[in-house]
């Protein structure tokens, strides 16, 4: 089961001193991760662009789908997967 | 995991921003994908080269889908840049390695849309049906000959990738055999790749795997590990190893950041290890910028049939497919420290195999040792000793007596040819015109061989180097390194003759036609573009239908002079995009978008040059020619278009589109002649035309390759001379030589300068007409200024005005030093021909005939600074040392030399030109019912619409007969209506002979002369008891065929009745109705909406006639009820049974007025043989206060009304937006200027309507009248203010010529 998040809340991030994913923090919580797999998509240019790094990360409690806005460079949350 | 440092929100994303260590070994990029891939390639080889240098590549690949059409323009490109070109291409394989019985590598796809007909279903089994499986009872792998329609099929539903690159000249070989043996065992566009033609050629080259479509790569993905090791050895087995480098076959190792990709990379990695195969790293090219994207997705759009929001699935997901540098590739995630070891390994690797692969592959594209066919000689001959034995043959039959200037000419002219080798080239040539001759067909050499003595004499060109006076050198000279061309004209209607016989002649595996690229122009981008964008339909087709201009990157410039567009402009980003692009994911976008509108990019200082509304591209191409192959670049690259509103970014993609290649057709004449086989040199495809082969490099490439290219173009002037001839023959007894034509004749002079020139050859069109009685031609040589003058260049140039002055006794004929009067007497001082330029440098300057050819083509296109500035000392010092001209004399010679010799014109040209434009006028002037039938019967062709052309005979008295079923052949015909003086025929269907129109621009033959023993030779008196029957081509919808039909059908006896003409001809409802409405059988003596009614009884009953499917596409007024007439319910029902009811009687219904039958004429022929529509308004020109045409010129300059029809309607480059009518009534036809003021006012009123009300300006000059256009109506508005009638429906404007790019 996965959780969609509709309106995809903004997230903090940590990165380490190479610039790699290592926490992010959501509704106070904060939550040491690993990266599972990343991705770029770039689509819609034609009406509202979408830039999106994407990282699937998995946690201690928790598997998210994460994502840095290209075009404004937010950290959202996608998805939870249960 | 590390210690977190940081608490961030805002960080780029790892990869990114991690600071790079590597070194950068010299990276060549092998997977690159050019415009020439055909909609899958955003930039062109010279973008991608451009690029490729900034992101210092050590060498560069393209490798376009199955086939190497960019292949020369990519290897020119990138030498001339100093970047290491390779040759390669990607295959798109009907077969797998290994055999995929669980379609692993190719999926199963839904069978082609088109389902097999239900007449070959299987007949029921047991009673009951069987579904039909057409593919079953076919053999495995059989694929249909016919282009598959393979929208909306993704990539990763089609055959298995591979990309191939040519090692050195047998890889190149190997690559065109390939590729011509994959289009010619496939249809046109699908060519059959298998791996059986792999492996027949496969010498010199070395495959690189794939991207994630290649067999290993879906084998890898699907899981099929065993199958895909088993596919790349198979690979490596083909192929020879690259000596030092392991193997034949590499490995391709791909990132674009997508999901699976550290996967695949990995695994590959892994695979290759394992087979000890190298790897390569790429990146699958397909633009070469990052913002180049959004174009490469409208184009996957566009190949799909669908718009950006309906092709999500076959888009690439996101913009990393564009050309990396070694840096940017070392920073990608296989080299991250937590990377597979092994993947990190071969990475690295990867990147420096590829370095060291590029420099491996090398291919030289000069083929200048395989030119020539062979021509065979007589033994104990070589083909120059025979060359010169055919020269004294020819020269002896020309030159009466042979002149020592002839001798010494041809001496000189043998010499260089003998040293440059060209000696077969002649003979070929002679070889071709023999066989025309042989067979009748008018043929005639044009271009610089016609400065060529032994061109000449050989029978190639009609112009006689010494009698004009031509320069050798300007055609051949030691020091040209480009190939001279000689094009040879041939009758347009007997070309494909000639075609056949050099196929039979060298050998199909020698010949083929040179390919046209087909690019994309101002319409073509705009709707392809706009239903990308998913803009309604209707707006497309609004916006297609305004453009003025066919150049993709004027759009927007001609879209904001239209002025009906102003909204769009005018609209914030927020409105047009709610309204414009109708999809929901649009509509939802909208609502959230919160960017604020930015400003479309533009250029900084540049802008000012422009308009409002230009585009870079736009700017570029006004700008003064940009000099071509110069660092300036015309393309657009200003940047990502997703800050524009939709209709903006619509106008921008437009321009960036704007010269990208769609399609191959066939090269009007350009026929590759080689030594070699073909196949060797130039890979070959397939014409859309049965049978017809096509190499798929056009006339730019073939000319890089240093072959041999035969120019046989097709003129309709010629065979509009020869049917003419023919028919003069027919008609008067009378074999008129045109060789022995006396070139002085005063009264075809006389009617040149009087301007009364329509259908005359080159000098017909308005501009010429303007200028002929201000430079009053006298000789064939003032002709040739003539001919060579009115073009865009010297208009541009400020060339024509000093030369019509001085041609005037205006101003004195004035030259800058003494040394130049021998050279440019005949021009009067102006510099006009090339000739001329290259002649001044030899003579005043000091070049040598060679020196002097490179200085013209370096002045006619722009080179470097550097070499520029050379030339420039070089003449200068030459003028300066060996004439003693002052420096700023020479100086100001440069200047001039510099600014007319990028215009100039070949003279030779405009002397073989020139005579034919005599010919054509004297044709006119003594037997102008026959010329006319030529003209018409081989449109297109001139300047001129038929309606012109047949109303100009008509006002010098030719009785032109109307189309009847009962007279006319298929095509137009002369037909004797007795002398004039005598009355015509009763049945000829007209009811007098048209007077003669007396006024300045109608010139006759003077009658006294006709009878005279001098006459009589020439002018035959019974030439004008000659009239024209209208050919039933001109109905629409008769075609050759059909036409054939008519008149073995016709010979068998005359038609009695609609049934019969309907029984025995076949013909459409449709048609028939169109015969009827243009009065074709007004000669079964019954009313026309009788006829009509008729029809469709008639049609039924027969059983025979085709129902024609949808709505008549001709409009009319004259049909039963209002205008659905018969052929408009034709199509609903198919055909009617024959129930065998006896005919009704059609009730009284009232004849057509004459203002219907004009229309249903005008809509249906496009003219009318009785009345030239404007007649019809006359009385109420009248009273409108207008003027009929031919009284202009005794009119006094001043304001004057006049009323015409449009007939031609044009927008040149070189006017700076001024806009010329010729609008013609029954009289005449007059010249209309519309300033661009008045343009942009008047705009909407002069593109609609055919029928104008002009009032304006009267000037004069001379004897040259033009009318400034200050007010226009619509004609019929106008009329009917008065009482006049009203809108005649079918008329339209004529002819239109649209902005043209200039030079």
């Amino acid at each position: 089961m996965t959780r969609l998040l509709g309106e995809h809340p903004l997230v903090t991030v940590e990165l380490d001193g190479t610039g790699r994913l290592v926490a992010f923090a959501w509704n106070g919580r904060r939550e040491p991760v690993e990266v599972c797999n990343r991705w770029r998509i770039e689509e819609a240019w034609w009406r509202r662009p979408i830039v999106r790094d994407y990282y699937k990360v998995a946690g201690t409690r928790l598997l998210a789908l994460l994502y840095r806005d290209g075009v404004d460079g937010t950290w959202h949350l996608e998805r939870l997967y249960d | 995991m590390t210690e977190p440092t940081r608490l961030r929100q805002t960080d780029a994303p790892t990869r990114l921003r991690r600071p790079q260590p590597l070194p950068t070994p010299p990276y060549a990029e092998l997977h690159c994908h050019s415009h020439f891939s055909f909609l899958d390639g955003a930039s062109s080889a010279e973008d991608l080269v451009a690029r490729a240098l900034e992101l210092g590549l050590s060498a560069l690949a393209v490798t376009d889908h199955g086939g190497l059409y960019g292949a020369v323009r990519f290897v020119a490109a990138a030498e001339a840049a100093g970047l290491h070109p390779i040759v390669g291409l990607e295959v798109e394989l009907l077969d797998t390695a290994v055999a995929d019985p669980h379609r692993l590598v190719v999926p199963r796809r839904r069978a082609a849309r088109e389902t097999a007909p239900i007449a070959t279903a299987p007949a029921p089994f047991d009673g009951r049906p069987v579904r039909p499986h057409a593919d079953r009872l076919r053999l495995p792998g059989h694929r249909e000959p016919v282009r598959e329609d393979l929208r909306g099929v993704g990539d990763e539903a089609r055959g298995p990738h591979l990309v191939l690159l040519a090692r050195d000249a047998t890889g190149y070989r190997s690559l065109c055999r390939l590729v011509s043996a994959a289009h010619l065992a496939g249809t046109k566009g699908v060519p059959h790749y298998t791996h059986a033609l792999l492996e027949r050629h496969r010498e010199g080259l070395v495959a690189l795997s794939g991207c994630r479509h290649s067999e290993v790569a879906r084998r890898l993905l699907a899981g099929d590990r065993e199958g895909a090791a088993a596919a790349a050895r198979h690979h490596a087995a083909i192929y020879a190893p690259v000596p030092g480098l392991g193997a034949g076959v590499f490995l391709e190792l791909q990132h674009h950041l997508l999901a699976d990709d550290d996967w695949l990379a990995a695994e590959t990695a892994r695979l290759a290890a394992e087979l000890g195969l190298p790897v390569v790293v790429t990146n699958d090219v397909h633009y070469a910028g990052r913002d180049d994207h959004e174009l490469a997705d409208v184009l996957v759009a566009i190949r799909h049939g669908r718009t950006l929001d309906g092709s999500a699935h076959l888009r690439r997901p996101n913009a990393e497919y564009h050309l990396k540098s070694a840096a940017e590739l070392a920073a990608l995630p296989p080299t991250d420290p937590e990377a597979d070891p092994v993947l990190r390994r071969a990475w690295a690797e990867g990147l420096l195999n590829a370095g060291e692969l590029g420099s491996r592959c090398s291919v030289d594209l000069g083929f200048e040792q395989y030119r020539f066919p062979g021509f065979a000689v007589p033994p104990g001959e070589t083909p120059f000793s025979h060359l010169v034995e055919r020269c004294q043959e020819g020269s002896r039959a020309k030159y009466h007596p042979i002149t020592p200037r002839v001798v010494s000419q041809l001496a000189h002219e043998l010499d260089v040819i003998e040293r440059t080798g060209l000696a077969e080239f002649f003979l070929v040539c002679t070889d071709l015109m023999q066989f025309a001759r042989a067979r009748g067909i008018p043929a005639q050499g044009r271009g610089s061989a016609g400065d060529s003595i032994v061109a000449y004499v050989l029978g190639i060109t009609r112009v006689d180097p010494i009698r004009h006076n031509l320069l050798f050198e300007r055609f051949l000279n030691e020091g040209r390194t480009a190939y001279p061309d000689i094009d040879i004209d041939f009758a347009s209607s007997r070309r494909e003759e000639v075609i056949r016989y050099v196929y039979e002649r060298y050998g199909a595996e020698h010949t083929g036609m040179v390919c046209n690229v087909v690019t994309y122009r101002a319409r073509s981008a705009v709707r392809e573009v706009g239903n990308a964008l998913g803009f309604p339909q209707p707006l497309v087709d609004r916006v297609a239908k305004a453009l003025e201009t066919y150049d993709a990157a004027m759009v927007r410039r001609d879209l904001e002079a239209d002025g009906s567009f102003a909204e769009f402009f005018r609209a914030p980003r927020d409105e047009v995009e709610a309204s414009a692009p109708r999809t929901s994911a649009s509509r939802t976008s909208a609502s959230r978008t919160s960017a604020p509108l930015r400003s479309r990019p533009r250029p900084g200082p540049a802008a000012d040059e422009g308009g409002p509304g230009d585009t870079p591209a736009s700017i570029a191409r006004l700008q003064p020619q940009p000099p071509p192959g110069a660092e300036q670049r015309a393309t657009p690259r200003g940047g990502s278009t997703a800050s524009l509103s939709p209709w903006e970014r619509w106008l921008e993609l437009c321009a960036r589109i704007d010269g990208f290649p769609r399609h191959l057709s066939i090269h009007v004449g350009g026929m590759l002649v080689t030594a070699a086989p073909l196949v060797d040199i130039a890979p070959l495809e397939r014409a859309t035309m049965p049978g017809r082969v096509v190499v798929q490099y056009d006339k730019r490439d073939v000319e890089t390759l240093k072959l041999i290219k035969l120019d046989l173009l097709g003129l309709r002037m010629l065979s509009a001379i020869d049917d003419a001839l023919r028919a003069i023959t027919a008609d008067c007894g009378l074999c008129i030589d045109l060789e022995r034509l006396p070139e002085d004749l005063p009264e075809v002079f006389a009617m040149i300068v009087a301007a009364d020139t329509v259908g005359v050859f080159q000098i017909e069109s308005r501009a010429q007409m303007q200028t002929l009685p201000k430079s009053r031609p006298a000789t064939l040589d003032d002709l040739v200024v003539e001919v060579a003058i009115i073009r865009p260049g010297p208009i541009q140039g400020n060339a024509v005005h000093p030369y019509l002055r001085r041609r005037q006794g205006i101003e004195p004929v004035r030259y800058l030093h003494p040394s130049l009067e021998p050279i440019l007497r005949e021009t009067l001082g102006v510099i006009l021909y090339q000739e001329q330029v290259m002649e001044i440098a030899i003579a005043v300057a000091g070049f040598t005939p060679a020196e002097s050819d490179g200085f013209r083509r370096a002045m006619g296109t722009w080179r470097s600074d550097r070499e520029m500035a050379k030339l420039h000392d070089q003449f200068v010092a030459g003028c300066r040392d060996r004439n003693g001209l002052p420096e700023t004399d020479a100086e100001e010679l440069y200047r001039q030399v510099a600014a007319f010799a990028s215009f100039g014109f070949n003279k030779s040209h405009a002397a073989a030109f020139a005579r034919t434009a005599y010919e054509s006028a004297f044709l006119k002037l003594y037997y102008p019912a026959q010329f006319l039938i030529g003209l018409v019967n081989n449109q297109p062709m001139g300047f001129y619409p038929v309606e012109v052309l047949v109303n100009d005979a008509k006002r010098h008295g030719v009785a032109v007969l109307p189309v009847d079923l009962q007279r006319s052949a298929y095509r137009t015909t002369t037909e004797w209506v007795g002398l004039p003086g005598e009355p015509l025929p009763a049945d000829c269907g007209i009811a007098r002979r048209p007077p003669i129109v007396r006024s300045a621009a109608c010139v006759v033959p003077d009658p006294a002369l006709r009878g005279t023993a001098l006459r009589d030779q020439r002018a035959a008196e019974s030439a004008l008891g000659y009239g024209v029957r209208l050919g039933l081509h001109l109905v629409k919808g008769i075609g050759e065929e059909l036409g054939a039909r008519l008149d073995a059908e016709g010979g068998r006896g005359p038609y009695c009745s609609l049934a019969d003409v309907v029984a025995r001809t076949g013909l459409s409802a449709e048609v028939v109705q169109r015969l009827i409405r243009a009065g074709g059988l007004d000669s079964l003596g019954r009313p026309r909406r009788e006829l009509l009614w008729q029809l469709r009884e008639v049609a039924g009953s027969t059983g025979r006639v085709r129902q024609a499917g949808g709505r008549a596409k001709v409009g009319g007024t004259a049909g039963v009820g209002g205008t659905a007439g018969v052929g408009g319910t034709a199509g609903v029902g198919g055909t009617q049974l024959d129930l065998r009811l006896p005919p009704t009687e059609a009730p009284e219904l009232p004849p057509p007025s004459e203002l219907e039958r004009l229309a249903d004429s005008y809509a249906i022929l496009s003219l009318d043989a009785r009345q030239q529509v404007v007649e019809l308004f006359r009385p109420a020109l009248e009273r409108l206060g207008a003027r009929p045409i031919s009284r202009l010129s005794e009119h006094p300059p001043g304001r004057i009304r006049i009323g015409g029809l449009v007939v031609t309607r044009q927008h040149p480059m070189t006017a700076k937006g001024t806009v010329f009518l010729a609008l013609e009534d029954e009289t005449g036809m007059a010249n209309v200027t519309l300033w661009p003021d008045t343009w942009a006012r008047l705009r909407s009123v002069v593109r609609r309507h055919a029928l104008l009300l002009v009032e304006g300006q009267l000037q004069r000059e001379g004897a040259v009248v033009n009318l400034v256009a200050q007010r226009v109506w619509p004609l019929p508005d106008a009329a009917r203010s008065v009482g006049g009638p009203g809108q005649p429906e079918g008329v339209r404007q004529l002819g239109y010529a649209g902005t043209r790019r200039g030079g």
